[in-house]
């Protein structure tokens, strides 16, 4: 398994600042490295102009930035975090800015999405990059009031004389999950399903209620007799949240919020992904919440069975090459210009959200086109399990055999059995998450071998 | 003796002006070598209180930034005498280092009263970095811990540091908490210890500027920062007192704190613009949209702060919309509030928002379902479910494990190998404690069911609840101890490989239909055994009101009279006492010496006639002999909750009883990770027949519980009762009251706050509750928490129309405390 973390280099042309002067708000976001959409840049420039709902969006901003620098989860072993926060992402999807943030603990994924509405300015070039959210500009940020206008330049014009004089560099190291985590939330989020849509006034008494609520086991939120309850009963319409201290990056926009949407992934007792979805004026808060607190978005597994399917990569390049960061992708449109099946596309698509290229909107219910600013072939290849299973296959491990397939491994021999509905594995980890977070080892070599065949 | 154990030798305990000459010496030196670092490591490795003397003389020897970073870097590089910081300063200034400057403003030296004094002898520019500012406050403190007293003097000693470091220091994150530990509240306002009494008296002198002082103070709660950093901000405000012209100039920071979420805040920026309202010069536009955001805050006291501050602005701008905002607090679940914002409305000429009176009809009952609980298929299929059990033990996956052994005994799945070398490495890596049902019945049922070597030695591990480790088995007359005797049982019998499965539940609640049973009964083989004790639970779990209709005359006449003996067993009559517990081992903080003493209400059945096979089960009449014991087990809770587990679905039809027996736990149940009462509390909301006492105290515990998920269980299985018309509420009244009586330590807000909640999920919740609420009354006169039972008796009696009786005591209560105001409401809705 590749322990060893990433190293990363933000390098900044100088600090991201506000300034407060004559009444009017100066938000200058410094941006580092990634791609815009003609070609990778070192500091792209994405907007200038005036943003509506000044507060709101300083506010919003601001959850988005500590939901970055917030470990929600510390195991019992951790004793200090030792990893240093990484910085939001921010895309430019011509109409719209979207900045992202994954929490340290690699568990909640908080996004805001700045609509057309919001934006008084020039969209000056599309494409994804980091932005700086230094201590001083988020303590200015905090003191934005709402009437004041706001002035936001996404990326800047430095004229960079010396390097070594001016720019604000810093390495960080990613640890592995945390890169995979924030790709896998994607895959996550398109899976759910919408389940809640509640008014505000319930929301934030509900949410008040209980974002200061400690412990670990899931409760499910649920709308009775039109009301929304937190229970500890697992009822196959509600929505499972394990730690509900996580909702706490919501609580200081429910006073802007005009409506509360949730979704969940597949029902399942032990918990699910939740999306929560707040609808701001010309704007959307999103908070994506791992099935478990102690268990990160890393190791959900959701995509593994579509990157063990060999068609899928070659279909992922041919996809990549149309993407132009659209807001919305339409996925017939791509599948005409790309000369494949809808479910093609689809699969495609899912393997490019895991490689960190594309996000998913669930307010649209689309993908929209971005690029991490990491390195994607990394990213296709931190799944352990399936390196494993490549792995088995390749030394033969394998053997089928009537209603399904042996598998030996240095630990011993796993039974693979298929059933009617669904296929079992005898090994640990199927013991302890079933199907939970993907198919384990065996079954995805099993799998692969059954495809290759 | 090489040179640097002659100069550890020397250096060790020496006096400074010693050290002062080695380091010298070593300064003049042209190339001292790798001295500093052989220095260094004896430093790291000597004693603490000297070792600042082997720091200055390894500093003094450094002669690369490379080499002085490592020093004084190092988490032992500290100076913890005053001595050692003019020596290096002494040093430095007789011999520059280039490096030096580097090391300071990268914040490469861990010793700030070092850094700060480069800084002062102008060895170096003073740093930007947080840590140089935030440094202050432990770097001076740190000094003058031997004479607090000497905080101020020590700050006024520094000219520098109070022109341009004490305000930029109010401005970095993190400083707030540490003023505030070094700032305890117990010091006093004026304390001369504190640095609120620095900065005050600085302010008074004149040495600091009131405004720059003010404004970063009114700057600090609204900058974003952790609560804990914002509270010695919220006292320091106080202590400044700002005028009505200072609360103008920064009223639009005042108002952005009305919006925050931390309450204390929210409060001081209220308290400081009162007046400023009261004066006329609040700006009303953005008051009323600030309001807007506390308005629909759950609590109380913000909530009227802020309509007292719309009613002051009423008195100035009559033309401001105030009435859309004053309508927001109609809503409010706290009744002071809707009928405070009424009036402000009626003062504006407004009308008021008439609530809709309709009138409350109890729902239905609704009658309680359960699933079907479906046998394993084949050998397999138990192999499966062993495998599981070994991660979680789940009681209806161990009813249907147990009812597979007992019938596939004899068989073996094609993963037995895989499965018995797993249970005997979990069994070996002691992942799991001995008494957990993991480790006690999982791994060993599995063993005795693969092992070839079929040793019955593998019996004596099954025991849950042991006391310690294997010193003692759980005590006699507890339900681990009953249980284990049925695990051994079943044991013998998978061992001997001829039981019989008579008890597995028909339903997930663990109850059995009577036609089942007897099929059952009727098709067991010749020469197969049926254990008494399985048949004694498949009896109990037939509903009382049905157990006369199992028979089973070809199993013999000792069959039929266990079967009529456990049918005869009376529903026990319980008698509650309070006992006051003396607790040796836990607590942590408890030992012999100083014992903690826990009061616990516990209840023991009226002594009667119970088959053998169900002692421990189906009565509890001494609980004192085990109430210590137990007690103390509640620190293993997920054992514990696990066996609760197994033992809940034994008995579906008596709440009760299993209530009497998980009592003990209930009082220290306050585990953030694992309870132990969740799952009694979900078989109680299951149960088939009305809650006695030892539910009724049960659900009353488990709504005051620390745990968040065992108060939503509690609260759930209220609800789940009432719409099952099982809740007794006056129980549940009768309940609190004498917990409350008794002095039994439980947060009360947590069950006034569950019992508003569950009358807000469900109608057929209102009616009981307003009885346990009248049931309950009797003990809150004299309590500071009672205002909320009171409140929500008043707002259930209005909406339903019933009265209840209000004892005299608290009819009596005058004044306009929120305790006298909700009663006066409550007087007037039970007239």
């Amino acid at each position: 398994m590749p322990e060893t973390p990433i190293d990363y280099a933000y390098a900044y042309a100088r600090p991201s600042s506000v300034e407060l002067a004559d009444g009017r708000v100066d938000v200058r976001l410094a941006t580092s490295g990634g791609v815009t959409q003609s070609r990778p840049a070192i500091r792209p420039i994405f907007f200038d102009g005036f943003l509506g709902q000044p507060e709101q969006t300083a506010q919003a901003l601001l959850a988005v930035a500590h939901v970055a620098r917030t470990r929600f989860y510390t195991p019992a072993n951790v004793i200090t975090a030792i990893i240093r926060a990484a910085d939001p992402v921010v895309t430019s999807n011509r109409d719209r800015l979207r900045f992202e943030s994954f929490s340290v603990c690699c568990g909640v994924y908080a996004r805001l999405d700045l609509l057309e509405g919001a934006l008084d300015g020039t969209v000056l070039d599309t494409g994804t990059t980091n932005v700086d959210f230094n201590a001083p500009m988020r303590a200015a940020l905090a003191q934005v009031g709402g009437l004041d206008p706001l002035h936001m330049k996404v990326g800047e014009d430095v004229v960079v004389t010396t390097l070594d004089a001016e720019v604000t560099e810093e390495k960080v190291k990613l640890p592995y999950r945390w890169l995979k985590g924030l790709a896998e939330v994607q895959v996550a989020s398109s899976r759910a399903e919408p389940v809640l849509e509640v008014d505000i006034a319930d929301a934030r008494r509900l949410i008040r209620a209980n974002a200061g609520r400690s412990g670990r086991q899931p409760v499910w939120v649920t709308s009775i007799n039109g009301r929304l309850r937190v229970t500890s009963r697992a009822i196959e319409d509600g929505v499972p949240v394990s730690g509900l201290k996580r909702l706490s990056p919501l609580v200081p926009l429910l006073r802007f919020a005009r409506a509360l949407r949730v979704y969940r992934g597949p029902h399942d007792p032990a918990g699910a992904t939740s999306v929560w979805e707040l609808e701001l004026d010309d704007a959307r808060f999103v908070l994506a919440l791992s099935p478990e607190i102690s268990r990160g978005f890393s190791a959900e597994g959701a995509v593994l069975a579509d990157l063990a399917d060999p068609t899928t990569g070659g279909d992922a390049d041919l996809v990549s090459a149309l993407l132009a960061f659209e807001p919305r992708i339409d996925v017939d449109q791509l599948a005409a210009e790309a000369a494949l099946t809808v479910e093609r596309v689809r699969s495609a698509l899912v393997r490019l959200s895991a490689a960190g290229r594309v996000g998913f909107d669930v307010a649209e219910g689309a993908y929209f086109h971005r690029e991490l600013p990491y390195e994607a072939e990394r990213l296709e290849a931190l799944h352990p399990r399936l390196r494993d299973a490549r792995k088995l296959v390749a030394s033969g491990a394998v053997a089928l055999q009537d209603g399904g397939a042996r598998v030996r491994t240095k630990n011993g021999e796993h039974l693979v059995r298929y059933g009617d509905n669904t296929t079992q594995c005898t090994c640990l980890w199927f013991t302890k998450h079933g199907h939970s977070r993907g198919p384990c080892t065996h079954l995805l070599a099993v799998h692969i071998v059954e495809s290759e065949r | 003796m090489s040179r640097v154990d002659g100069l550890v030798d020397q250096l060790d305990g020496a006096d400074w002006d010693v050290v002062e000459r080695v380091a010298q010496q070593l300064a003049s030196e042209p190339d001292p070598g790798d001295l500093a670092m052989s220095l260094l490591e004896h430093a790291n490795a000597a004693h603490p209180w000297y070792r600042d003397r082997l720091h200055v003389a390894a500093l003094a020897a450094a002669r690369t930034r490379d080499v002085a970073a490592t020093i004084t870097g190092g988490r032992f590089f500290r100076l913890t005498e005053d001595e050692g910081v003019p020596i290096l300063v002494g040093l430095f200034t007789q011999h520059p280092r280039p490096w030096l400057t580097e090391l300071v403003t990268n914040g490469e030296i861990a010793d700030w009263a070092l850094t700060r004094a480069f800084v002062r002898a102008g060895l170096a520019p003073a740093p930007s970095y947080p840590w140089y500012f935030t440094g202050i406050v432990g770097g001076i403190q740190r000094h003058a811990n031997r004479d607090r007293g000497a905080l101020l003097e020590r700050v006024l000693a520094d000219p520098e540091l109070i022109e341009s470091h004490l305000i930029p220091m109010l401005a970095v994150e993190g400083v707030g908490r540490l003023l505030a530990l070094t700032d305890p509240e117990w010091a006093g306002p004026r304390g001369e210890r504190t640095w609120s009494h620095v900065f005050l008296t600085l302010l008074e002198s004149g040495q600091l500027d009131r405004a720059e002082v003010l404004a970063a103070v009114v700057a600090a709660p609204i900058r974003g920062w952790s609560r804990d950093d914002v509270s010695w901000f919220l006292r320091l405000h106080d202590q400044l007192k700002p005028s009505v012209d200072e609360t103008a100039q920064h009223q639009s920071s005042y108002l952005r704190m009305l919006t925050l979420e931390h309450g204390p805040t929210i409060k001081m920026a209220q308290r400081t613009l009162q007046p400023l309202v009261k004066s006329g010069h609040a700006d009303p536009t953005a008051l009323l949209d600030a309001s807007r955001t506390v308005l629909v805050r759950t609590d109380k006291a913000s909530v009227l702060a802020q309509l007292s501050l719309l009613g002051e602005l009423t008195n100035h701008h009559t033309a401001a919309p105030i009435v859309d905002v004053l309508r927001l607090a109609l809503d409010h679940p706290h009744r002071d509030i809707p009928a405070r914002a009424q009036a402000l409305l009626e003062r504006l000429g407004a009308t008021a928002r008439q609530p809709a009176t309709l009138a409350f009809v109890p729902p239905d009952v609704v009658a309680h379902t359960a699933s079907s609980v479906e046998p394993v298929a084949d050998a397999d299929e138990l192999a499966d479910i062993l495998r599981g059990a070994l991660e979680h033990v789940e009681p209806l996956a161990i009813e249907r494990a147990i009812d597979g052994l007992l019938r596939f005994s004899d068989e073996t799945p094609a993963t037995a190998e895989l499965l018995l070398r797993r249970s005997v490495d979990q069994w070996c890596s002691g992942r799991n404690r001995e008494d957990d049902p993991r480790s006690a019945l999982v791994v060993q049922l599995i063993r005795l069911w693969l092992d070839p070597t079929r040793d019955p030695w593998m019996l004596d591990r099954m025991g849950l609840g042991l006391r310690d480790y294997g010193r003692a088995k759980a005590p006699e007359g507890t339900i681990a101890a009953a249980l284990t005797r049925r695990h051994i049982h079943i044991g013998q019998q998978v061992l001997r490989r001829n039981g019989t499965s008579v008890a597995l539940p028909t339903k997930d609640d663990g109850s059995i239909d009577p036609d089942t049973l007897n099929r059952r009964l009727a098709e067991a083989r010749p020469g197969q055994l049926i254990s008494t004790i399985e048949l004694a639970i498949a009896v109990l779990r037939i509903h009382p009101d049905d157990r006369h209709a199992v028979k089973a005359p070809a199993l013999g006449e000792q069959a039929s009279d266990l079967i009529a003996s456990v049918a005869a067993v009376p529903r026990p009559i319980w008698e509650r006492r309070a006992r006051d517990i003396t607790m040796t081992r836990w607590p942590i903080w408890t030992n012999r010496d100083h014992p903690w003493i826990e009061r616990v209400p516990v209840f023991a059945s009226q002594a009667t006639s119970v088959p053998t096979e169900l002692e421990g089960i189906v009565a509890r009449s001494s609980p004192e002999t085990t109430l210590a014991q137990e007690l103390e087990q509640s620190v293993r809770a997920e054992a514990i909750s696990q066996t609760f587990g197994l033992a809940a679905i034994v008995l579906p039809h008596d709440a009760d009883t299993i209530a009497a027996h998980v009592h003990p736990h209930l009082v220290m149940d306050g585990g953030e990770k694992d309870s132990i009462g969740i799952p009694v509390i979900d078989a109680i909301a299951r149960t088939s027949s009305l809650i006695g006492g030892p539910a009724a105290s049960a659900l009353v515990l488990a709504l005051a519980a620390k745990n968040s998920r065992a108060q939503l269980a509690a609260r759930d299985a209220v609800i789940d009762l009432a719409r099952h018309g099982r809740l007794d509420g006056a129980q549940l009244g009768h309940q609190l009251r004498l917990h409350l009586d008794d002095g039994i330590r439980l947060v009360a807000q947590r069950i006034s706050e569950g019992l508003l909640e569950i009358t807000r999920a469900d109608d057929a919740t209102v009616l009981p509750v307003l009885a346990a609420l009248e049931g309950a009354l009797p003990a809150l006169p004299g309590r500071r928490d009672a205002a909320p039972f009171i409140d929500l008796a008043a707002d259930l009696s209005e909406r339903t129309g019933r009265s209840i009786t209000v004892p005299d005591r608290l009819a009596q209560i005058t004044g306009t405390s929120g305790i006298a105001r909700a009663t006066r409401r409550l007087l007037s809705s039970s007239t």
